[in-house]
């Protein structure tokens, strides 16, 4: 069932991939994370949970400044809060206006949730705001109230790995990025070699320099890797890495760099997942989902490809 | 295998996007924001990484940071390093990146009262300490909940701000104590054969009051329940007592040979214990006080002394009455009356007691130990958050317990300072 569902969800992608890709190209500073817009719902579940801590603190606040009231709070009326004699008028200023604020949110609760809401986050500022006048006030109330602060337990602290695991784990996946980086790049070629027709002369060239350069500098790299030189072969990709992608940045044409950095992404993925696919092959584990990701990738790639030397082909450049 | 579909349904999405990821080297997913009481906040942030890149420069929350540690989508641990408020992790072609750390500048505290400031480019959720009470939010949260005991809020993006309080007394829980107090003395008297329905049907009234969130409300009310069957507990005594008597009073008259009158004196009585069986003990102990009556009057049919007679019974019967009070009066008796507060030995033990602490122990040692809240706020003219603060110290010493006597608390020293 779950596979059928990331199928659905598979195929529903690749259908709205090349909207998603033109939207992105149309509009780059929209990310993903964005905020949702307001259309001024509330979930009912929210609202209760907002309105009972609410009015929660409004009577834990009662209780402790003025001590258990004399009548029910249902009985308070139109006027509000019933105080003792000798309160601080800016006291009784703020746990009125916090009541007003919520005699207001529970009128408007039915038919604007999401204001009522907000009256009752009004409600638990002047409360706040309340608390802080009684504060200061009655300074011994920091200590009554403060419990015995307690850290974080140790079983929950972040677990630091030691310098050794770490160098060990880095030695690995330097190797491993090489691998994969090296792969990358003789795809990007077979890539070049299927769009070079569609290329400007001029770009051809730089693509094919970016490609060259950078599989020259793999081939150095792994040799500094398999003599044990780590450190040096962690500087020099992350430098290669940079120089590609500023390279392939300096062709001219925008839909042909876009093709050729998009391609990049989408080999860099491919190569990622089929290690992963393969090492949980090798311990005997499921790779359905790994493999059907894999096939969407390709085929979003294939997909992205086509649409350019499609669109080439048109004369659209 | 939930947390791969979603990592995989990630990728997917990623794999629509390009151009984005091509300018961002991350894209923030979510970060979880875990308070502890002393402020400190561990941070657990979760991006998606461009696999092109080899190292990736992550921009932290708060200024200073320690025990940070950094992984990949595969768990493995990362190197970092880090420039002032930004951390360079070296993902090598991870898509995914985790990255925790505590922190104590996100939270400032005031008095009593935290505030957590943030401004977080992903969906975020807050986990507040124990027993924290949110006081001030800058946002509609889109979920509350609880985990573990404690309270989580979540956020879209945006500057987000949390204000909240730690120890402060709890409502629910004083409602949930009343409705507890008031529910085992009510099982225990009924238990003994005591009726008290209508106790029970104000509990349940609590207990509704409890269900629909309304704390005051439903401590009120088990207070109330708790009130009104002590009440009803102390009439069933005195009914006992008084048809006791008036069995007494009927034996000696069926004994002495007074049966004149003793029928009405019977009817009485029985129609005493009836009212009892039925829980009516304010009409059980008026049956019972004219059955005493008719027995006391009750003569022999002919008798020369019987005057006489019917004096020294009136004696006897006098006595006997005069015993069960006493008996009952001992019963009743606080064990407080018989004790001595040793004072000094509570202030031997606790040397940084408060003056105004001090002078309510040799308020209650003067009164056997013992007094309600009311009576030492009155000695002391003191507010009543005030009384209610020293009690509450008073007690987390371990000085004194409180016991609910209807509406009213009794505040008593505990037995360990008394002799």
């Amino acid at each position: 069932m779950k596979i059928k569902l990331i199928a659905l969800a598979l195929l529903m992608v690749l259908l709205v991939g090349p909207i998603g890709q033109i939207v992105y190209a149309q509009d780059p500073d929209d990310g993903i994370g964005g905020s949702t817009e307001d259309d001024g719902q509330i979930d009912p579940v929210i609202y209760e949970q907002i309105k009972l801590q609410a009015e929660t603190r409004h009577m834990e606040f009662y209780w402790l400044f003025f001590g258990q009231p004399d009548t029910d709070s249902d009985d308070w009326g139109d006027n509000g809060p019933v105080f003792p004699d000798d309160v601080d008028p800016e006291l009784r200023n703020q746990f009125i206006h916090a009541w007003s604020a919520m005699q207001q949110a529970e009128e408007m609760g039915e038919s604007d949730p999401r204001a009522a809401a907000n009256q009752y986050l009004r409600a638990m500022t002047h409360l706040r705001n309340a608390y802080k006048t009684y504060q200061e006030d009655n300074l011994e109330v920091e200590d009554e109230l403060d419990p015995e602060t307690k850290g974080i337990p140790e079983n929950e602290v972040p677990v630091e790995a030691t310098a050794e695991e770490l160098s060990d784990v880095q030695e690995q996946l330097v190797q491993r990025f090489q691998e994969r980086f090296q792969e990358r790049v003789t795809e990007m070629f077979e890539t070049y070699y299927d769009v070079e027709g569609d290329l400007s002369l001029s770009d051809a060239e730089k693509a094919f320099g970016a490609l060259t350069k950078a599989e020259q500098k793999l081939l150095r790299i792994q040799e500094k890797i398999h003599a044990g030189a780590f450190d040096e072969a962690l500087d020099d990709l992350d430098a290669t890495s940079d120089e590609m992608g500023d390279d392939l940045e300096s062709i001219e044409d925008v839909s042909s760099r876009q093709m050729f950095k998009t391609m990049n992404q989408f080999e860099a993925k491919i190569a990622r997942m089929v290690e992963l696919a393969a090492r949980k092959a090798a311990k005997g584990q499921d790779t359905l989902d790994e493999d059907d990701l894999i096939a969407l990738l390709r085929g979003n790639k294939d997909h992205a490809k086509n649409d350019f030397k499609d669109n080439k082909g048109k004369g659209n450049d | 295998m939930k947390k791969l579909t979603v990592l995989l349904t990630l990728i997917v999405l990623f794999s629509i996007t390009p151009v984005v990821l091509a300018q961002d080297e991350y894209t923030p997913l979510s970060l979880d924001l875990a308070i502890y009481s002393d402020g400190t906040v561990k941070v657990d942030f979760l991006a998606e990484t461009d696999p092109t890149k080899v190292r990736i420069d992550f921009e932290l929350f708060g200024s200073q940071y320690s025990n940070l540690v950094a992984r990949d989508d595969e768990g493995l641990p990362l190197v970092t390093a880090a420039t002032g408020t930004n951390v360079i992790v070296t993902c090598l072609g991870a898509f995914e990146v985790n990255i925790q750390y505590l922190t104590s500048t996100l939270t400032v505290k005031d008095g009593a009262l935290w505030t957590l400031n943030v401004s977080s480019p992903a969906p975020t959720r807050i986990t507040l300490p124990s027993g924290a009470a949110i006081l001030d939010l800058g946002d509609i949260p889109t979920n509350i909940g609880t985990s573990d005991g404690k309270q989580y809020l979540d956020f879209d993006s945006g500057g987000l701000s949390v204000s909240y309080i730690l120890g402060l007394p709890s409502i629910v829980q004083e409602a949930t104590d009343a409705i507890e107090a008031a529910e085992n003395y009510i099982s225990l008297r009924k238990a003994a054969g005591i009726n008290l329905t209508g106790p029970e049907n104000t509990l349940n009234e609590a207990e509704t009051a409890l269900a629909l969130e309304d704390y005051l409300d439903a401590k009120n009310t088990a207070d109330s329940a708790l009130s009104d069957a002590q009440s009803i507990v102390e009439e069933a005594e005195d009914a006992a007592i008084a048809i006791s008597q008036a069995e007494t009073a009927f034996v000696f008259a069926q004994e002495g040979g007074r049966t004149e009158g003793l029928a009405e004196a019977e009817t009485a009585l029985n129609s005493a214990k009836d009212s009892y069986d039925e829980g009516d003990y304010a009409a059980a102990e008026m049956e019972a006080g004219q059955a005493y009556q008719l027995a006391l009057s009750a003569f022999e049919p002919q008798s020369a002394g019987s005057l006489l007679y019917i004096g020294v019974l009136f004696v006897v019967a006098g006595a006997a009455g005069g015993y069960l009070y006493i008996q009952r009066s001992k019963e009743s008796l606080p064990p407080s009356l018989i004790k001595k507060v040793n004072l000094d030995k509570i202030f031997f033990k606790f040397d940084d007691l408060r003056l105004e602490d001090k002078e309510v122990l040799r308020f209650l040692a003067g009164r056997n130990g013992e007094a309600f809240a009311s009576e030492i706020r009155a000695r002391f003219d003191m507010p009543r958050s005030t009384a209610w603060r020293l009690i509450r110290r008073l007690q987390e010493y371990g000085l004194v317990e409180e016991t609910k006597v209807g509406n009213q608390s009794l505040i008593r020293i505990v037995s360990e300072y008394t002799e």
